[in-house]
């Protein structure tokens, strides 16, 4: 009886043991995480949660911003995006509330509505709770008010976004709770917004340091100038001031404001030029170029021009805001394996177009001109090996100016060593047999006599008929060189140039478009012609009216800001998107055994098959988006 | 009517659990099943004394009592009348002066054999019925003996003269005598065999074999803490065994119950070795989201993995499906499988058993050869007037094979698959008892290869299972099991969906190899499937370790009758290490300028160029993890009788606590591949990271179980559980449950008016119980840190800090309530066997964002909060045949069916622009998709009928579901049906014959649809062969394939035009498993010294009797993955 109760007594003692041990096993704090008191107690955490809305100006951890797979210059008529042409659904004009694309998904992550207003949640949360941070020192004091100036910046940016994509938005300066009332929000105008974002931007410029004084990679003073340089130029253009919706006001300025933005864009401009906002300079010469370049100053030019898109450390004096990556850590980006050619086992995306490449100059700043030797005959270049020693430029791809070289891989174009073959891009075919007969005749014939002649075909190695993934092949017979990097192998490792999200030639534009649209043409065109000597091309004369002016610098911007997406927001506030978004077609190139050449732009087919529908100036709101909150009102032109 | 057909009838008014260890000294499979053995005493105290006063008490009643008070088991048949009054006064006396003091005046024998003691009625009294018969017949005394399949004698068993009340027992060597009439018939009756009927001829001594009956009500089944049995079960629970789990010889567990568990959906999604597992759903689902998964419970621990256990360590499997599971609580709504393991047996028994298996694809997806790829792209770049990538020259060699250099014919599949892999499973165990301690102990080795041609995937598993049953006093048990796996998964660098997918994928016109042996070149990325299968690239070592070890200590105080003290504690190890090395590998390029021709011009000869692919330097990641799981359990058991009413009682504690960690690392620039440390990498773009995470739960438990008359059973189940994911206001849940069953067959009524049916049980039971998925914490606002931007000139990766939980500072669990009715019953003598259920069930409180509700402009992710509502309804019916024709031969036949059809009640949806595009009031995963309504033939049925913009004649008609004449994203419907089956069924066919014992089973499910994602090709994508054969030209337009097209055309764009086209119906019906298994004779395995020797071939997987497509299993249901397996097994069973 009594081994019962001592038993008994241990066992209770033994279950006890363990009651008692772990009675506050349910009261333990997350292990791997703060919560939002301890964010604000402490200025590093604060700062930390700032890298956060960095990142998420390019909308997600890797890839940020715009050097990505799908450039935003694929859905304009510089390249073509040949993997997911029927999600870039601005040139195919089925971009609407319920279809977006690329413009409602992560692959133009940075121009997504909900990213953005998932970073102005994030700034809003910093600027709602910083004054909170306990102080201790002066530096504290100064790095609080540097977070505050950054977070200004960065609300604007997005902003900037929102705006130059759909008009008027909600604007919003504090946190939400998940219990507040969404309904009463309504969409700002136009008008509204943009006096939004320039207080803001006002803030920053007074809060943010100079550049160097400051890490690489953060707002600056010249950012913040920068980016209200890039607001007030858009807003200036017809797209916002009557061209279209002209009475809605969530579109368009009510009232003619329009001089007064130009001047205010012009001011803005003329004061970073000036130095006013940190030492920026175009990078290379701005001085006259000699004439009559030989092919190595052309090349030197070139050079020049592809590594201001190639800093891999810090950054020269064009820089005003950008990103920076890295092979393996923290933000990459792979372009040279998305954009380059097939044959190198690369992906061959984002490709420019024949109509864009005929824009590209001859060095001496004529006009390039496909019919020169052959008038009348704007789709076929066909010439024997005699006629090209004699002259060179009967093949399209010589002489043209430095920007070319640098920004386009054509058949031949110098590029990374291979194995099996050489260093020169092959798009063209290699024909086994003569190919003179072909001269002289048009596309249908060319085509119908390279194909009883298919059997001697060899398709280039970066072609769509290359033995080596020819599904990566190039739909429009070229590749993007910009931003690629011919030092490394884009198979292998990811790039590390930077994304130059502002630079230097953008407000030396916008400057240019404010003075010619103001009626100032001499110092518009002033400004243009440093664009085109630094790119190694001679002055264009001053003394011309608006229009032609106007036209010289639209040429100007273009072949300038090639591929980096500035073209998407410029055919829509020039409203020439319904004149440029077009069907076009491939160029088709057969070298032959006898030393012929034929070019052809094949009209019989397409590249891709575009439509511009007028109600994609603006970016419809997603149909979701309006049912979760009906009282937004959705862009004009869309159900 | 057979008067004698209640076997159980004899005997069951005694305590079952001593029946049971009677049982256990002879049978195999009712030995394991009985937890509560580890909780009976093992002293045999002979000639114990005992301390009995009754008056006028039962002679059951003082049987029971001395059965309580000491370690004997009475034995006795239906002429002991039990309820004859008896009075008994002794204190301390020995048991056999009791017994002969009672039974001297009530004619009654008594005979004590080891701890068994038999009743009999004294010869010399036979009733006067029986004495005007003998007066009439001629009488004549037999004697037999009672042995079972394995000749051990059958201690107790009934033996009865058909239509008499005339009947003996066994006595403890299974020998019987009786006298019987001449002519007459005797039935041989015991607990868990199956009723022998024998006809007395001339002979006078009979040997009987009884036979296991597989189909007892007395089969204890295993509930939630605790046992009960078949008879007593009063919620919806299916069971099997662990042999016939064992049987099946497929790779793992959970493949293995499929077909076999009504209410249990599984889908194998994958064959591929260490990642086969298969999806189980118990009675479809009740949520929303990837959290169906069913509890898995492994000798009382939740949350263990069901899919190292060795089949051969399995004693049973429960699977609870209603409101039983309400004792698991938090956990159950999902429902839970119970496995039970073995433990020791009373006897030494020591068991090997092996099988090697050959694997081979069941179906491997069919694509198009080189003649058929070059033939589609050429018509489709004729029909598109694109210019051509082949020229009819180029298709007529791809086709007939004469140019391998520069028009290879390349079966990337074949080349990939060998024919045969080999699977092999080693199982040693011993089992017995030394010293009053009784162990099990079982070690087995599994080793599972991948169907590639080239060395490389395959599973490795080691795994020790221990158990012993220490009796410390004769009230206090404990014991220690302990469950110890290594499992060793070597992979290639480049994961399945490459190697498969992309060998269908492919284009045949390129080499896999050239024609002198080397590897061709790569799709893309250095990818060459062939290549890539095999080591050269690197590997990827996953090693996993888990330990998991459990005291259990029981107390039963002998003065507190029907009470028990248990605790147990388990310690779970795991541990994980995963050594993922890759480098570069090197694949050859053609020089075209070296090639040397013959006279025809076709290659000969020609240099290959090697290059290294892939990546550019080795690289090594290490990835490391551990977690340990704390659990303990307190409990208390009471139960009594009450005369006719019975009343036990459950309460318990359980408290789990786990903490979990991990790291990894990474390094490459690698100087050489030949260390593979992470040591020997370089210095530059080294990385490594850290997680660390928590969890706890606590419990109350309790049960309460009513029975009256063994009529009417009730069972209340009350479990409160706390957990840490949880605020504490909303932290702590209660789930209730109550379950009532009724043994109609046991009322008078019945037995009168429906007695072809032998047993019929009613069931229903209603209880509520919960799921609480998703991470800890989510009340709290969380920031958490990693790399952010690069910054700064010197491009420093900053720490950020993001908000990786908004914050529902409400947060609870999810709740379902589940309502159950049922019936169990047999028919015609147990001839016939039919259960049904029909339940329905609601989930509400499930987590899910108001997607509806806050717009995206407010910048907020939303968390999950517990607003959503499923609901869930179904039937299952389970029938089967059973018939022992002769003592030689027996047959089987067992059907299951289960059907389920879910509903989601309420999300936050977003409004829809139509109405039929709503998925409130579908079933879960419903898709959006345009409807295929066949192919335009021509271009005046493109004329005539609304289509998208560019739609051609042989392109998919997507139809103008609301007729307003164009189509556009209205145009869209759901699709069910597309999560899982909603019918799955399954079909036994057991034949023993002598030593010969053959398994058939057959398994199915019904309408599934799935998307099948083949949209994705074209040129330099290879198509498959029902796209590239009999598809729409303008010459073949009366076809229902779709023209050939390109991924990237517009019209066939995936993404944006996904339709019925891509859908297949994977309704099935197959051969899941056939096993064929003999015995050796007994004299032949005798003679060299062993006990048994089972030898046996087996088939899974076999083919398919029925589906309604052929491209692919349609149980994976993915061309691009691999494959389900085919397995043909041999092997043996020996135990010593």
């Amino acid at each position: 009886m009594k081994k019962y109760i001592i038993k008994s007594i241990f066992i209770i003692c033994i279950t006890s043991v363990f009651l008692s041990s772990c009675t506050d096993v349910l009261d333990q704090s997350p292990v791997d995480s703060f919560n939002e008191e301890s964010l604000f107690q402490d200025i590093n955490l604060v700062e930390a949660f700032l890298y956060q809305c960095y990142d998420v100006i390019g909308g997600d951890r890797e890839e940020v911003l715009g050097m990505r797979e799908d450039l935003l210059s694929s859905a304009t008529d510089e390249l073509l995006n040949i993997h997911r042409a029927g999600q870039v659904t601005f040139t195919k004009g089925n971009l609407t509330p319920d279809y977006l694309g690329q413009f409602g998904d992560w692959r133009l992550g940075w121009l997504q509505w909900d990213v953005n207003y998932l970073n102005i949640k994030n700034v809003n949360t910093i600027l709602g709770g910083i004054d909170d941070v306990p102080v201790n020192t002066e530096e504290d004091t100064k790095r609080i008010e540097q977070i505050k100036a950054e977070s200004y910046f960065i609300r604007a940016f997005n902003y900037t976004n929102l705006l130059r994509s759909y008009g008027g938005v909600i604007l919003i300066d504090k946190k939400f709770n998940l219990d507040d009332d969404f309904t009463t929000q309504t969409r700002a105008t136009l008008q509204e917004t943009l006096d939004f974002i320039l207080r803001d931007l006002d803030k920053a410029i007074a809060g943010l340091p100079l550049k160097g004084q400051i890490e690489q990679g953060r707002a600056t003073k010249g950012a913040a100038a920068a980016l209200k340089s890039r607001l007030l130029s858009f807003v200036s253009g017809e797209l916002t001031n009557g061209g279209y919706e002209s009475t809605n006001p969530l579109v368009s300025f009510q009232g003619d404001v329009r001089n007064q933005l130009l001047t205010q864009a012009k001011n803005i401009a003329k004061e970073i030029i000036d130095g006013k906002y940190g030492n920026y300079q175009l990078t290379g010469t701005i001085t006259d170029p000699p004439s009559n370049m030989s092919e190595e100053e052309v090349m030197a030019y070139a050079e020049n021009y592809a590594s201001i898109f190639l800093q891999k450390g810090e950054w020269n004096d064009e820089v005003i805001f950008g990103v920076q990556y890295l092979n393996r850590q923290g933000n990459r980006v792979r372009n040279n394996l998305y954009w380059g050619p097939n044959g190198y086992n690369n992906w061959g995306n984002n490709e420019p177009t024949e109509p864009t490449v005929r824009q590209y100059e001859m060095k001496d700043g004529t006009p390039f001109v496909w019919d020169k030797y052959n008038q009348g005959e704007m789709n076929v270049r066909a010439f024997t090996s005699e006629q090209l020693e004699s002259n060179p430029e009967l093949n399209p791809y010589n002489g043209r100016e430095p920007r070319f070289y640098a920004t386009i891989l054509y058949d031949g174009a110098p590029w990374r060593d291979r194995a099996s073959t050489n260093n020169k891009v092959q798009i063209g075919h290699t024909m086994t047999v003569a190919g003179s007969s072909l001269i002289g005749e048009d596309v249908s014939g060319v085509m119908d006599k390279v194909e009883s002649m298919s059997a001697s075909l060899i398709g280039g190695n970066d072609s769509r008929s290359a033995s080596n993934q020819a599904w990566n092949g190039t739909k429009t017979g070229y590749y993007l060189r910009k931003m690629l990097d011919i030092g490394i192998d884009g198979e292998l490792n990811n790039n590390e140039n930077s994304w130059l999200e502002i630079r230097f030639a953008e407000v030396i534009l916008d400057y240019a478009e404010a003075c010619i649209e103001l009626g100032e043409i001499q110092e518009g065109l002033e400004a243009v012609n440093m664009i085109r000597n630094r790119a190694g091309l001679p002055d264009r004369p001053l003394d011309v009216g608006q229009s032609q002016a106007r036209e010289w610098y639209r040429h100007e911007r273009f072949i300038e800001m090639m591929a980096e997406g500035d073209r998407w927001y410029t055919i829509r506030k020039w409203m020439i998107a319904e004149d440029v978004i077009k069907d076009f077609s491939p160029i088709y190139i057969y070298h032959f055994n006898d030393g012929t050449s034929v070019y052809v732009y094949n009209t019989e087919t397409l590249a891709d098959a575009r439509t511009f529908n007028k109600a994609n100036y603006w970016l419809p709101i997603s149909r979701d988006e309006v049912n979760k909150a009906p009282q937004l009102q959705q862009n004009p032109g869309y159900n | 009517m057979n008067k004698n057909n209640c076997t159980g009838n004899y005997l069951t008014e005694k305590v079952p659990i001593k029946h049971l260890l009677l049982i256990m000294r002879t049978t195999f499979i009712l030995l394991f099943t009985c937890v509560f053995c580890s909780l009976a005493e093992f002293s045999y105290t002979q000639n114990a004394n005992v301390t009995i006063d009754k008056r006028n008490a039962s002679l059951k009643e003082v049987l029971n009592e001395i059965e309580k008070q000491t370690d004997y088991l009475f034995i006795y048949n239906n002429e002991v009348n039990t309820n004859e009054k008896v009075t008994v006064k002794a204190k301390q006396k020995a048991v056999s002066d009791v017994l002969s003091s009672i039974l001297e005046s009530k004619e009654m024998n008594y005979s004590m054999e080891g701890n068994h003691i038999l009743l009999s009625k004294k010869e010399n009294t036979n009733s006067e019925e029986v004495s005007t018969a003998l007066a009439q017949q001629q009488k004549k005394q037999i004697t037999g003996t009672v042995v079972d399949q394995a000749g051990d004698p059958v201690i107790g068993a009934n033996i009865i003269e058909l239509g008499t009340t005339n009947g003996t027992v066994t006595d403890i060597d299974g020998n019987f005598i009786l006298t019987v009439q001449e002519n007459a018939k005797i039935t041989i009756t015991y607990i868990g065999y199956l009723q022998e009927t024998i006809e007395i001829g001339v002979a006078n001594s009979y040997s009987v074999v009884m036979v296991e009956d597989l189909h007892t009500l007395q089969e204890v089944v295993a509930i939630g803490y605790g046992t009960t049995r078949k008879e007593s079960l009063v919620g919806a629970v299916s069971a099997v065994t662990g042999d016939e789990i064992a049987s099946v010889h497929s790779t793992n567990v959970t493949t293995a119950i499929s077909g076999r568990l009504p209410g249990a959906v599984v889908i194998q999604a994958t064959g591929e070795p260490g990642l086969d597992d298969a999806r189980i759903l118990v009675r479809g689902r009740t949520t929303l989201g990837d959290n169906t998964g069913p509890l898995v419970v492994i000798d009382g621990i939740p949350g263990r993995s069901l899919y190292e256990i060795d089949s051969n360590d399995i004693e049973s499997i429960s699977l609870l499906k209603d409101a039983s599971a309400s004792i698991y609580g938090s956990q159950a709504a999902n429902g839970v499988i119970l496995v039970t393991t073995k433990e020791g047996t009373e006897s030494k028994l020591v068991t090997y058993s092996f099988n090697q298996g050959f694997k081979t694809p069941t179906i491997l997806p069919k694509v198009a050869n080189a003649g058929e790829y070059a033939q589609y792209i050429s018509d489709y770049q004729d029909y598109e007037g694109l210019a051509r990538l082949y020229s009819d020259e180029d298709i007529e060699l791809f086709k007939n094979g004469r140019d391998p250099w520069e028009h290879p014919q390349t079966d990337w599949m074949g080349d990939l698959v060998r024919k045969w892999a080999l699977q092999s499973h080693h199982n040693l165990s011993m089992s017995g008892t030394f010293d009053k301690t009784r162990y099990y102990a079982s070690f087995g080795y599994r080793n599972d290869e991948a169907m590639y041609a080239q060395e490389s995937t395959n599973y490795k598993q080691y795994n020790l299972r221990l158990r012993l049953n220490v009796p410390i006093t004769d009230y206090l048990n404990a014991s220690v099991s302990y469950g110890g796996f290594l499992t060793s998964r070597k992979y290639p660098t480049t994961g399945s969906y490459y190697l498969v997918g992309w060998a269908t994928l492919v284009v045949p016109t390129e080499p896999s190899f050239w024609p002198t042996g080397e590897p061709g070149p790569d799709f893309e990325s250095g990818v060459n499937p062939v290549v890539n299968t095999s080591f050269d690239a690197g590997y990827d070592i996953q090693n996993n370790y888990k330990n998991e070890i459990t005291f259990n200590a029981s107390f039963k105080p002998k003065r507190i009758k029907g009470f028990s003290l248990n605790s147990f504690f388990t310690y779970d190890v795991y541990n994980g290490k995963n050594k993922f090395f890759k480098k570069p590998w090197t694949l050859y390029f053609a020089d075209w300028d070296s090639a040397i021709r013959d006279s025809e011009g076709f290659i000969t000869e020609m240099n290959l160029i090697p290059r290294q692919r892939g990546l550019e330097t080795p690289e090594l990641t290490e990835y490391s993890n551990n977690s340990i799981r704390k659990m303990y359990n307190v409990n208390a058991n009471y139960s009594k009788d009450f005369g006719k009413h019975t009343l036990s009682a459950f309460v318990g504690f359980e408290e789990l606590s786990e903490n979990s960690s991990g790291f990894d690392a990474f390094r490459k620039y690698y100087i050489s591949d030949m260390v593979q440390t992470l040591d020997a990498g370089g210095d530059q773009d080294k990385d490594n990271s850290g997680w660390e995470s928590i969890y706890a739960r606590q419990s109350w438990i309790g049960r309460l179980n009513y029975d009256f008359n063994d009529k009417y059973l009730f069972e209340f189940i009350f479990r409160r559980d706390g957990s840490l994911k949880f605020p504490p206001n909303s932290r702590w849940g209660n789930f209730p449950a109550a379950l009532f069953a009724w043994r109609a067959s046991e009322e008078d009524f019945w037995k009168e008016n429906l007695s072809f049916i032998d047993y019929f049980k009613f069931r229903s039971s209603y209880g509520q119980m919960g799921m609480d998925p998703g991470a800890p914490f989510q009340y709290i606002n969380k920031y958490s840190l990693a790399p952010g931007m690069t910054m700064g000139t010197n491009k420093v990766v900053n720490t950020k800090i993001y908000q990786s939980v908004i914050a529902n500072p409400n947060i609870t669990w999810e709740k379902q309530s589940t309502f159950n009715v049922g019936f169990d019953s047999h028919i015609l003598n147990r001839l016939f066997h039919l259960n049904a259920e029909f339940f329905f069930n609601e989930r509400s409180d499930i987590l899910s964002p108001r997607d509806a509700s806050v717009p995206s402009y407010t910048g907020l992710s939303l968390p999950s909060e517990n607003i959503a509502i499923v609901n869930n309804r179904g039937f299952e019916v389970e029938a089967g045949f059973h018939k022992q024709i002769n003592s030689d031969l027996r047959i089987d036949i067992n059907g299951n069916m289960s059907w389920n059809r879910n509903k989601v009640v309420f999300t936050d949806e977003p409004a829809r622009s139509v109405p039929w595009q709503v998925r409130t009031g579908h079933p879960y995963g419903t898709h959006l998709v345009y409807n295929a309504i066949g192919i335009f033939k021509s271009q005046e049925e493109v004329d005539n009928y609304p289509h998208w913009s560019g739609a051609k004649p042989g392109d998919v008609i997507f139809e103008d579901y609301n007729n307003d004449g164009v189509i556009n994203a209205d145009d869209r419907i759901l699709i069910d049906k597309t999560d899982a089956p909603e019918l799955f069924y399954g079909l036994m066919f057991d034949l023993n014959y002598k030593n010969l014992a053959i398994s058939i089973q057959g398994q199915g499910q019904g309408d599934y649809f799935k998307s099948v994602i083949e949209g994705n090709r074209g040129i330099g994508q290879n198509v498959f062969k029902w796209m590239a054969t009999d598809y729409w030209t303008p010459e073949n337009s009366n076809t229902d394939v779709a023209r050939p097209f390109h991924r990237a055309d517009q019209y066939w764009s995936y993404l944006s035009n996904s339709n019925t086209y891509w859908y297949d119906n994977m309704a099935y019906f197959r051969l899941k498993n056939v096993i064929v298994s003999y015995n050796l004779p007994q004299k032949f395995i005798s003679s060299i010294g062993l006990k048994n020797v089972n030898i046996f071939a087996s088939g899974y997987n076999l083919f398919l009797i029925h589906s309604k497509q052929r491209n692919y299993d349609p149980e994976v249901g993915n061309p691009q993955t691999y494959p389900a397996m085919k397995t043909l097994s041999f092997g043996a069973r020996i135990d010593f």
